[in-house]
């Protein structure tokens, strides 16, 4: 599973502002503190005043975020552990919430961030994996203090008397466990966002989704209820129903977007398949039989020249003609032995014999050898072309460009013949050669691209080609 | 003075037919073989023939590679190509290795007494169906023909060139041909590539050159 670097990045630097947001918040709590601004505390922390103890806490947790130094962002979450831990302990040991002073939500909070925050760039997997569980648990508290505060809950009884995080406190734990989240996007769960295979694509599709659908049904279905549409009971069934309907319509649509990345990388697979087999076979064929026919041949050559031995002699010259042939139509052995432009002169000799379609051939640039894997591809690409000209253009001749620039190879097939529509064969049955083609080149992260009017077809395909070696850049970054 | 020759490849069953129809000839002996590449330039280098046939598919080094190392370390031994790939490319990079023959396995088996006693007598030899007029309009049809960058261009490439050469800006050339800016630049940014122009100075200069804008 490979990672998309930018949108890790991406990730790396959104951690580093939540963390800086979080210290702002805290550093703003004591500012109010420090001008006794009444005004600006309430203002930060909602319903509540937000305590001197809990902005200092996420002073020092935000600035584990963007601190560099390993060492010091550590040293911070495990001050945060402690100072939450001690203030847990406090409660436990009054028996019961006491008053003015930290929320015991908030001070487990702090204890699960900080102790995430210290874990998380363990080697161990198993600590790695607990910092990841501590984070969404912080998360957790968090959203139930946003949600009590959203939809106006009374915590007085019960379970309940110990949610009393305020609204700032819960949006600053938000920030500062998406943060935490983001600071490591190629482990655990943030992996499956960033990673760019078919998983990825549906992790970031579904996650915010799963996240934000939720909050925002609620919200509505609160708002109706509050214009006295309708009474709770029905409110909850309402919201239910349209969180139904809407992750319904998600996964079937999720489903439709990956059904097809999943065809494409399946034909793609068997593209390369096929050529994986070809090349065996063709190997085969001119190895092995094609030099036990000619051993044959040998034999047959020192016999005396009586008219039986005569005939076999010419049976096994002609098996010998045929076994190369075949090995040549299954994948040339020049695509492997000489390279691509060998390659290609032999096509077009062969297909002028046998089309009567002569091929005006132009290139530049292609000295010395490339990747075999893109040589493979523009030979095929080219190949299938010329194939499409002799079907379907009807012309007397085709001209063939191909080119290398720095860092691509890219090949042209144009006639001047009747043309076709082109959306209209890709969605034909019969385009399986144009999205082979198509395949090809987009597999290798490149493009193919089809002109085609009534003055003639143009096919121009794009490959880049592989950057140098990874030993040889390596070298040069040392 | 009997012709000496090693034999290269690296089946046996060929070797031993090889042997079986050189036996027939009065002036040739077979002196040694080699069944794996790299075996090859160590095996002449101690036995000194003058003659090697070689197989251009061996395991270890190919045959090509070695016609390459026998030019330089054993020039007084004369190499034969004696292989199944008809195609003329494989004789042309044969022969620029150093072969002085090339024998196709497909042909008659006597094309390689013949070639053993031209490349003898300080010729070169090819079996028919190859031949030298054959290697020349290959090497003229492989040659590269350079041609015009601009033959490249998409049609929307060539619109997008021309509005940029006469001065429009991205935005308007947009607007002209009813397509995002970005789009434009990303057609831009193409064009430039193949064309190899870096500055809108270029780009006019190559437009001006090619007659799609006058300077006046």
């Amino acid at each position: 599973m490979a990672h998309m670097p930018q949108l890790s990045a991406r990730f790396r630097t959104a951690s580093r502002v939540c963390g800086a947001v979080v210290s702002g918040v805290g550093a703003l709590v004591f500012l109010a503190w420090a001008l006794h601004d009444e005004r600006l505390n309430r203002a930060l922390a909602g319903h509540f005043i937000m305590q001197l103890n809990t902005g200092l806490a996420f002073l020092v947790a935000g600035a584990a975020l963007w601190l560099r130094p390993r060492a010091l962002a550590t040293a911070c979450g495990a001050a945060v552990m402690l100072g939450g831990a001690w203030m847990v302990l406090e409660h436990v040991r009054a028996g019961t919430v006491l008053p003015g002073r930290m929320e015991p939500d908030t001070a487990s909070g702090f204890v699960l961030i900080g102790a995430a925050i210290v874990l998380r760039h363990a080697q161990h997997r198993a600590a790695a994996r607990a910092a990841e569980a501590m984070t969404i648990a912080c998360l957790l508290i968090a959203m139930v203090g946003l949600f009590g505060f959203t939809y106006n809950v009374k915590f007085f009884f019960g379970v309940a008397q110990y949610v009393r995080m305020t609204l700032g406190t819960a949006l600053a734990f938000v920030a500062l466990g998406l943060g935490t989240l983001f600071a490591e996007p190629e482990r655990g769960v943030m992996a499956t966002v960033v990673s760019d295979s078919a998983g990825g694509v549906m992790a970031r599709r579904l996650y915010p989704a799963a996240i934000a659908i939720p909050i925002l049904l609620g919200q509505l279905t609160l708002a109706g209820e509050t214009l006295r549409l309708y009474n709770g009971k029905f409110g909850l069934s309402l919201f239910l129903l349209t969180s139904i309907v809407v992750f319904v319509l998600l996964v079937s649509l999720t489903y439709r977007s990956l059904d097809r990345t999943d065809a494409e990388r399946m034909r793609l697979a068997a593209v390369l398949l096929e050529e994986a087999e070809r090349r065996h076979i063709a190997k085969e064929l001119h190895d092995e039989v094609g030099q036990s026919l000619t051993a044959l041949k040998l034999r047959l050559q020192v016999a005396d020249a009586s008219e039986q031995v005569m005939q076999a002699r010419s049976l096994v010259d002609e098996l010998l003609t045929r076994v190369s042939n075949l090995s040549l139509d299954l994948r040339p052995a020049m695509l492997d032995d000489l390279g691509l432009l060998p390659a290609l002169v032999w096509l077009f000799e062969r297909y002028t014999a046998q089309t009567s379609v002569k091929v005006e051939f132009a290139h530049a640039g292609l000295d010395g050898r490339m990747s075999p894997v893109v040589e493979t591809a523009a030979f095929r690409i080219v190949q299938e072309a010329l194939t499409n000209v002799a079907r379907h253009a009807g012309v007397p001749s085709v001209r063939v460009r191909v080119w290398r620039d720095g860092a691509s190879l890219s090949v042209q097939v144009a006639d001047g013949g009747k043309g076709f529509d082109v959306a209209a064969a890709v969605a034909a049955a019969r385009s399986t050669g144009l999205s082979g083609m198509r395949e090809r080149a987009a597999a290798l992260g490149g493009s193919m691209d089809i002109e085609s009017d009534k003055d003639g077809t143009r096919l121009t395909a794009e490959l880049p080609l592989p950057a140098a070696p990874a030993a040889a850049k390596m070298g040069a970054r040392a | 003075m009997k012709t000496q020759i090693l034999l290269a490849d690296d089946h046996q069953v060929i070797i031993d037919g090889l042997k079986a129809l050189l036996s027939g000839e009065p002036d040739m002996e077979v002196i040694g073989q080699a069944t794996d590449g790299l075996q090859v330039v160590p095996r002449v280098l101690e036995l000194k023939p003058d003659v090697l046939v070689l197989d251009l598919m061996m395991p270890g080094l190919g045959g090509l590679e070695v016609a390459r190392q026998m030019k330089e370390r054993a020039p007084s031994t004369k190499v034969i190509v004696l292989s199944m790939h008809a195609n003329d490319a494989y004789v042309v990079e044969a022969l620029r290795n150093g072969a002085s023959g090339y024998v196709l396995k497909q042909a008659e088996a006597r094309a390689l007494v013949d070639a053993i006693r031209a490349v003898r007598a300080g010729g070169r030899y090819l079996s028919p169906p190859l031949s030298e007029e054959k290697l020349e309009r290959w090497e003229h049809d492989a040659k590269a023909a350079p041609f015009d960058p601009y033959d490249t261009l998409s049609t929307r490439e060539r619109e997008v060139l021309q509005l940029a050469a006469e001065g429009l800006t991205s935005a308007a050339i947009g607007e002209r041909l009813a397509i995002g800016k970005r789009t434009v630049e990303t057609h831009r940014a193409n064009l430039q590539r193949k064309l190899g122009v870096k500055t809108q100075a270029d780009l006019v200069r190559f437009a001006v050159k090619k007659g799609l804008v006058s300077v006046d």
